[in-house]
């Protein structure tokens, strides 16, 4: 179990992670969603124990992992860009990766390298962006670390490149179940593959849930604008327009039977939010400049 | 093996191509220049000696350096701690250091023999017997130790505490490596000697010096964040 409380990460005057508090449970896949400067990789930054937390604990299994030996043996962090050296080849990165990581299969890294089409014998220098991304890629799942954490690892991708690498994602985890953590901005692309999603902004946590509970958090209602006005009063609005006399309100939070029976009866569809789209309402600003997830607090 | 270990061994592999490539330079450069010398005139000195003396005191100046700007978040990416890192980068720079300090007495006596092939040495030339060889061991290890320090120290200051802090922190950084050239010198007849105090004063000062840097070293990176970049 990973338990973070109060977790704060600063960066002189800049808080970056704001008093989180959050209970990952192992062997599951999340997803990591915040938008840009929401404290995402500070946040997996002190779970690899790359960074220490500036106020706060976080522990994995009890224990803070912090140069904690066996906890960073079996933890591997990708991030966007590689922490590996720029004038080795492929080869010789994936070598080193095999004689320092316990759990590395290098048969499956050298059948990734053939996927991701990269050749061995080039430099880390010489790679596009995408390229790196699958370097990142191979080296975070052939490490087969108990703990694997991905921060924007499909950076430059192209969309062959990100199918193949939510493929063998899905596969990898199946055949060697593991906790992994996807931090990611592709948000449709992936929420398939998540089993439960962590939504920070501003350095504080708004949602972490299954992805299905979530997902059906979102509700969009649409019809004759007094009939929608009249249905969402007294809910939680995430957004609204109207186009005539048509209005589509996003509501944050499930409808049971009888609320969708009483839409359906005043002449309202109701059609399900998809994960990114939700994500948008739920980070973006309100129309009085307040962020809406201030509203869900 | 331990987590050090396998760091000090990862380090040697790493450096392996490149250590062959400095050293056969050097060779191929202290032969040529060695030769020019023997041909237009009596050398006086060692090439050897004043090349690979000095040059393999740099050279592991520059690893110190890439030690922090490469080889940390290499090895903290791969599973290690900054301890350990730190322990296999000290194995690492005190075996690296004991190889160069070593290697420069020993090119000094192949290049005498060498020169000796061609005819007597001449008069002025610094031989070298064994004695000596150990002597120049002796004076070389302090400062090949203080370089390696110098260059981590230094880079350490940069990546904790970015360009400000790096630069005051230059001036501790800067001690072992001064201290060493100020206390042992080379004179170009090839004769070792030291400056200012005796031969146990000045290694022990130099290994003061040098073991506070790497003291520094340490306190500077056991919580360092792991950057993205070299600094």
């Amino acid at each position: 179990m990973i338990s973070l409380r109060d977790l704060t990460v600063s960066y002189g005057d800049t808080i970056a992670v704001d008093g989180l508090t959050l209970d990952l449970a192992p062997g599951k896949i999340y997803g990591l969603l915040g938008r840009n400067g929401s404290g995402k990789t500070s946040l997996l930054s002190v779970l690899a124990a790359y960074r220490k937390a500036s106020g706060g604990t976080v522990a994995i299994g009890g224990v803070d992992p912090f140069e904690n030996a066996a906890l960073m043996r079996d933890t591997v962090f990708i991030r966007d860009s590689l922490d590996v050296s720029e004038q080795d080849r492929i080869c010789r990165v994936l070598e080193l990766a095999g004689r320092l990581r316990p759990c590395w299969d290098a048969g499956y890294a050298d059948r990734l390298v053939d996927v991701f089409e990269l050749h061995r014998r080039k430099r880390v220098s010489a790679l596009s962006r995408g390229q790196r991304s699958s370097l990142g890629v191979i080296l975070g799942l052939a490490a087969r670390a108990p703990l694997t954490i991905l921060d924007e690892a499909y950076l430059g991708m192209d969309a062959a490149a990100r199918k193949a690498f939510y493929r063998e994602l899905l596969a990898d985890y199946l055949a060697h179940p593991r906790t992994i953590i996807l931090s990611t901005h592709l948000i449709e692309e992936v929420a398939d593959l998540l089993e439960q999603v962590i939504v920070i902004d501003h350095g504080r946590l708004v949602v972490h849930e299954d992805t299905d509970t979530f997902r059906a958090r979102g509700v969009a209602v649409t019809g004759p604008a007094g009939a929608v006005e009249a249905f969402v009063a007294g809910r939680t609005v995430l957004s609204q327009q109207s186009l005539g006399g048509v209005r589509e309100a996003t509501l944050y939070g499930a409808l049971d039977d009888a609320d969708a029976a009483r839409a359906r009866a005043a002449g309202l569809t109701l059609a399900p939010v998809g994960v990114q789209d939700l994500f948008i309402h739920l980070t973006s600003g309100a129309d009085d400049g307040t962020r809406r997830t201030e509203a869900l607090r | 093996m331990t987590p050090r270990m396998l760091v000090a061994s990862g380090l040697f592999r790493n450096y392996r191509p490149v250590l062959l490539f400095f050293w056969s330079t050097m060779v191929l450069g202290a032969a040529i220049t060695g030769i020019v010398l023997r041909m237009v005139t009596e050398p006086t000195f060692s090439p050897w000696l004043m090349v690979a003396g000095s040059a393999s005191k740099y050279w592991l100046g520059a690893v110190g350096v890439m030690l922090v700007s490469t080889h940390l978040r290499q090895f903290v990416a791969n599973g290690f701690t900054r301890r350990d890192f730190m322990a296999g980068a000290a194995i690492f720079g005190l075996l690296a250091a004991a190889l160069f300090a070593l290697l420069v007495p020993v090119g000094h006596g192949i290049e005498q023999t060498l020169l000796s092939l061609g005819g007597p040495l001449p008069a002025d030339y610094g031989a070298i017997s064994v004695q000596d060889g150990l002597r120049e061991f002796g004076y070389q290890l302090p400062g090949e130790l203080a370089f390696l320090v110098t260059g981590a120290v230094a880079a350490a200051g940069f990546y904790r505490f970015g360009v400000g802090g790096g630069l005051l922190l230059l001036i501790p950084a800067l001690l072992p490596a001064a201290v060493a050239e100020g206390l042992f010198g080379i004179d170009s007849n090839a004769d070792i000697r030291t400056r200012f105090v005796p031969y146990a004063a000045a290694l022990l000062i130099s290994l003061v010096v040098t073991a506070l840097g790497a003291l520094l070293f340490q306190r500077e990176l056991r919580h360092v964040a792991i950057h993205r970049t070299a600094g």
